[in-house]
């Protein structure tokens, strides 16, 4: 069975890149961090690629280091509870597109779930996952998948209520 | 509100300027690389520490023991019990057998007065003796004491252990010129050489088996065995180097 040179790491970390950076980010929440974590994630795939087969596709198994490196990392730092952010919040102010504000904050109560329920939201809609797949992903049951989804939206739509209702106000 | 898709585009919105740079593969090569040197060096420094650590029983085993006498404000110093020391004047047959080692509640205090006050002591350079050979049995740990009488001035290092044990005295006295001076001859005895010099050999089977030698004049060597080593003995004596 052909196995994966070091030549199809380079294509394939250059064809993929970019996708795998954008999920990084929207599963640790910040640029830097996601940088980093994508970094050790390649290191950890190179370090196995000449055993992946040429025939099959590498890419969920990148991903499954990458999530399982978020998730770890996020438990590893509980303790600080650290919220990452992009920018500073800010004071709310009138805006004349709520829509693109409501996504703002969308996107900032996205980064203040748990690591795993913030990975579950990020794989079922970001990469449009099936459930049977985001568990595989996860190594958790189908049934967890959509209780950690559930409880998720929920948990953003209770956070986004207020903030919704008051962006509508004001457009 | 449509919650899952608001979700949707507002990743897109989020991450859709943002893009993987050149150099990820090969910083991530660049990473591994480094990583493997890394785990590299920590192995062969784990790996060097504990070859050193399984060497230094063997070590102990074979490096040379320093015997004895450093002369006034010596290392012995270290090893010598607290107390007091009976200095009793030097038989003419040591009498070992029976206690493991000579003058355990000897006296550091009154050896160093004694010595302080012994013209051998207080003028002569520091004298050290080495033994090259331990007998199996015979724990690397040894006792040292130093006992004045008169203008002599000896010093006893003893090693012990389940195989019996081995006793170096080095005796420091200006009259010192042939082994029978030392005092400590037993009643029979042979002639040997030993280092170069003329020894005596205690003869017999009731007697602790031992030999001494002048060194040099004003230095006299003595060594004993119990009587389990009575076939090292000769092995043990010549294996002392005195500088």
């Amino acid at each position: 069975m052909a196995r994966r040179d070091d030549e199809s790491f380079v294509k394939f970390v250059t064809e993929r890149g970019t996708a795998l950076l954008r999920t990084a980010n929207l599963l640790c929440g910040a640029r830097s961090d996601a940088e980093d974590i994508l970094q050790t994630a390649l290191e950890k795939a190179y370090r196995h690629w000449g055993k992946i087969s040429a025939e099959s596709n590498p890419e969920p198994y990148v991903r499954r280091i990458l999530v399982n490196l978020t998730v770890s990392r996020a438990r590893r730092w509980r303790v600080l509870r650290e919220v990452h952010m992009s920018s500073p919040p800010e004071v709310p102010s009138a805006s004349e597109t709520s829509t693109v504000e409501l996504r703002g904050v969308l996107l900032d109560e996205l980064r203040k779930l748990g690591p795993r329920q913030r990975a579950v939201l990020v794989l079922r809609y970001w990469e449009d996952m099936s459930e049977a797949d985001t568990a595989k992903m996860l190594g958790c049951s189908v049934g967890t998948v959509k209780s950690q989804a559930a409880r998720g939206l929920a948990r953003l739509r209770e956070r986004m209520g207020s903030s919704a209702h008051t962006a509508s106000s004001r457009g | 509100m449509d919650l899952e898709n608001e979700l949707r585009q507002a990743m897109a919105e989020h991450v859709t300027e943002m893009s993987a740079p050149r150099t990820l593969a090969a910083d991530a090569k660049r990473r591994h690389h480094r990583t493997v040197r890394r785990r590299t060096a920590f192995a062969v420094g784990a790996a060097g520490v504990v070859a050193a650590v399984a060497m230094i029983p063997a070590y102990q085993s074979f490096r040379p023991q320093t015997v004895g006498a450093d002369g006034p404000g010596g290392q012995k110093h270290r090893q010598q019990p607290t107390g007091t020391l009976p200095v009793s004047p030097a038989p003419t047959t040591p009498s070992l057998s029976s206690s493991p080692s000579a003058g355990s509640n000897g006296a550091h205090s009154s050896g160093k007065s004694k010595r302080s006050a012994s013209p051998q002591g207080s003028g002569s350079a520091a004298v050290r003796a080495l033994l090259g050979y331990r007998p199996p049995g015979i724990d690397p740990a040894k006792t040292c004491q130093t006992a004045h009488t008169g203008a002599k001035e000896t010093t006893t290092c003893r090693w012990a252990g389940s195989g019996g044990w081995v006793e170096v005295r080095l005796v420091r006295d200006s009259g010192l010129k042939v082994p029978s001076d030392l005092g400590l001859a037993p009643p029979m005895s042979e002639q040997v050489r030993l280092h170069d010099h003329s020894a005596l050999r205690s003869v017999g089977p009731a007697i602790t088996s031992q030999v001494m030698w002048i060194q040099r004049h004003g230095l006299g060597v003595w060594v004993g065995v119990s009587p389990s080593l009575n076939s090292s003995l000769i092995r043990v004596a010549e294996s002392v180097s005195v500088s």
